[in-house]
């Protein structure tokens, strides 16, 4: 057999070396870097926001089960990835969520009850607060992509040093989209962070099927861009890579793949079993490296929270959290009559038409 | 738009091919305002493969009538971000036979922003896609597949014509 003598791919290092995991908190609350890069009432904050999402997200579970609101995406176990990399945006800057990506939306914007309303098919719960760009969870997967691409392209051109981030999983790094938009914003140099959260399944499907590569980092390799593999669970370090990412996309350095390894606890949705594709204890044993109980070891080890800290907190958020639930049972109904706004600037004759018919035969 | 009166003003009438009305509209277009972006497959240097874009990147430079990569989902994804945030992205898609992979980019999201948004993200984009036969061209370059788009609200088909 001929040998590919210029194949390179043989001598390579292996591309977890070569990607290697960043980390900063390990689970047992040691750390791995100089404890003065880390800055301790920031940490605070960091756990109160991943505090507010646990709990939001047990929240919501429970309101599906009860009828309350339809289908829901858990993200549980995924929380330092979203906020550590939501809490690195600033104002003006553009996020592109998924489904599973609330704990994001919140901490740059979104308040509880708009996510609430979104899981209950309500349009408001794709509105955010006036004159913030956080845009509706991308459902068609890795669509999204695309738009942060374009959205930074725009910054670019207009000359600001905004930036675009889009969340997106494992599974999407398959569809073509993915990298397509890796594709453009190499070509036009956009400034857009690509935040993949490895959960390590696509509904059922495991990496090692979806993909032969053993990191998704190291896609970037094809694209010449810059690509990151980080501990996911580690909020600190996600929060670290991600502003070294923003802070050189802002000074026209480019986009940035950055690859948040991590694990969902829970189903894919609520309307999915996921003993039948995976060993949920061994899932469960994974919550030796959760997110929210090294920070929490970490800061009791420093002293910087006492006994207490959790318990109240945890009543503050709840109240918040309650009352959010409460306000969408209350929420009034949709007027029907929205399906013929907001379809096209100006009403085109045939939904006026339509819109007539409507109110006349509606009421009848 | 600006107060000046437009070229289309004050050219009156004048003979044309169909192309070279569209290569005019658009010129007029990326003259008149500055949020117009030009984006296709071969459409800058090439004035693309129908010469509907001849002359222009010349005339208004690669910023604004750009050379994409060959990737329709890639054009429409992106001009939907570039439409999003303070341009208005005209995009070319080389013929209507391989429009199909900016489907779910189209269906998905460029009609529906607005609506999911109650008007608060709007895509303002336009698509041009050539379609029919009579150009000798080879099989699936001459797809007539307008009437798909006809059914998708927050569309509009439009197809240039003589009088
Ligand atoms: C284009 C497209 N195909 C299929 C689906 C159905 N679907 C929804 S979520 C999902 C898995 C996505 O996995 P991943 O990208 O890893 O994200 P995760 O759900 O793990 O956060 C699939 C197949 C979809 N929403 N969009
Ligand atoms: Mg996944």
């Amino acid at each position: 057999m001929a040998q590919f003598v210029n194949s390179t791919r043989a001598n390579d290092a292996d591309s977890t070396e070569r990607y290697p995991l960043f980390q900063m908190i390990l689970p047992d609350g040691d750390t791995l870097v100089d404890e003065r890069d880390i800055d301790t009432s920031l940490l605070i904050k960091m756990y109160t926001k991943m505090l507010r999402a646990r709990l939001f997200d047990q929240k919501a579970i429970t309101m599906q089960r009860q009828g309350r609101i339809g289908t829901y995406a858990p993200f549980e176990g995924q929380e330092a990835a979203q906020i550590g990399s939501a809490m690195a945006l600033s104002d003006g800057d553009w996020l592109f969520p998924t489904y599973r990506d609330h704990a994001a939306t919140m901490t740059y914007g979104h308040d509880l009850l708009t996510i609430f309303l979104y899981w209950k098919g309500r349009i408001e719960g794709c509105v955010p607060p006036e004159g913030m760009n956080i845009l509706p969870p991308s459902v068609p997967i890795a669509t999204q992509l695309l738009h942060a691409v374009g959205t930074g392209w725009a910054e670019q051109r207009k000359g600001t040093d905004r930036v675009s981030i889009a969340y997106f999983g494992d599974g999407a790094t398959s569809e073509g989209d993915f990298h397509e938009g890796l594709n453009f914003a190499s070509v036009y140099n956009t400034p857009t962070i690509f935040l993949c959260q490895n959960n390590h399944y696509a509904i059922s499907v495991p990496q090692h099927k979806q993909m032969k590569s053993k990191t998704i980092a190291q896609k970037v390799d094809a694209y010449d861009i810059e690509g990151i593999r980080v501990d996911g669970n580690d909020v600190y370090a996600v929060y670290t890579t991600v502003s070294k990412a923003i802070d050189k996309a802002r000074n026209g350095g480019g986009p940035t793949l950055i690859e948040a390894v991590t694990w969902r606890y829970g189903a894919h949705t609520t309307a999915d079993d996921p003993t039948k594709y995976r060993d949920q204890q061994e899932s469960e044993a994974r919550r030796t490296e959760d997110c929210l109980s090294r920070v929490h070891t970490y800061l009791s080890l420093k002293g910087a929270i006492g006994d207490d800290w959790l318990k109240r907190e945890q009543a503050i958020i709840q109240s918040e959290i309650d009352e959010a639930a409460e306000a969408v049972d209350r929420f009034p109904d949709p007027d029907a009559t929205v399906m013929f706004e907001h379809v096209y600037q100006t009403k085109s004759a045939s939904l006026i038409k339509q819109h007539e018919r409507y109110e006349k035969e509606a009421h009848q | 738009m600006m107060s000046q009166p437009s070229a289309l003003e004050e050219k009156k009438t004048k003979e044309m091919t169909l192309v070279g009305a569209i290569t005019s509209g658009l010129e007029v277009m990326l003259r008149e305002d500055e949020r117009v972006i030009l984006l296709g497959e071969d459409i800058g240097t090439n004035g693309g493969v129908f010469r509907a874009t001849d002359g222009l990147q010349l005339e208004f430079g690669e910023q604004r009538v750009v050379d994409t990569p060959l990737a329709e989902s890639g054009i429409i994804g992106t001009s939907i971000g570039l439409a999003m945030n303070g341009f208005l992205p005209v995009a070319e898609m080389q013929f209507q036979g391989f429009i199909y992979p900016a489907f779910q980019q189209i269906v998905s999201h460029a009609v529906r922003m607005r609506t999911r948004t109650l008007s608060r993200f709007t895509v303002p984009l336009v698509i041009r896609a050539p379609y029919g036969a009579g150009i000798h061209a080879p099989e699936l370059h001459s797809d007539s597949m307008e009437s798909l788009f006809t059914h998708i609200p927050g569309l509009k088909v439009v197809v240039p014509s003589t009088l």
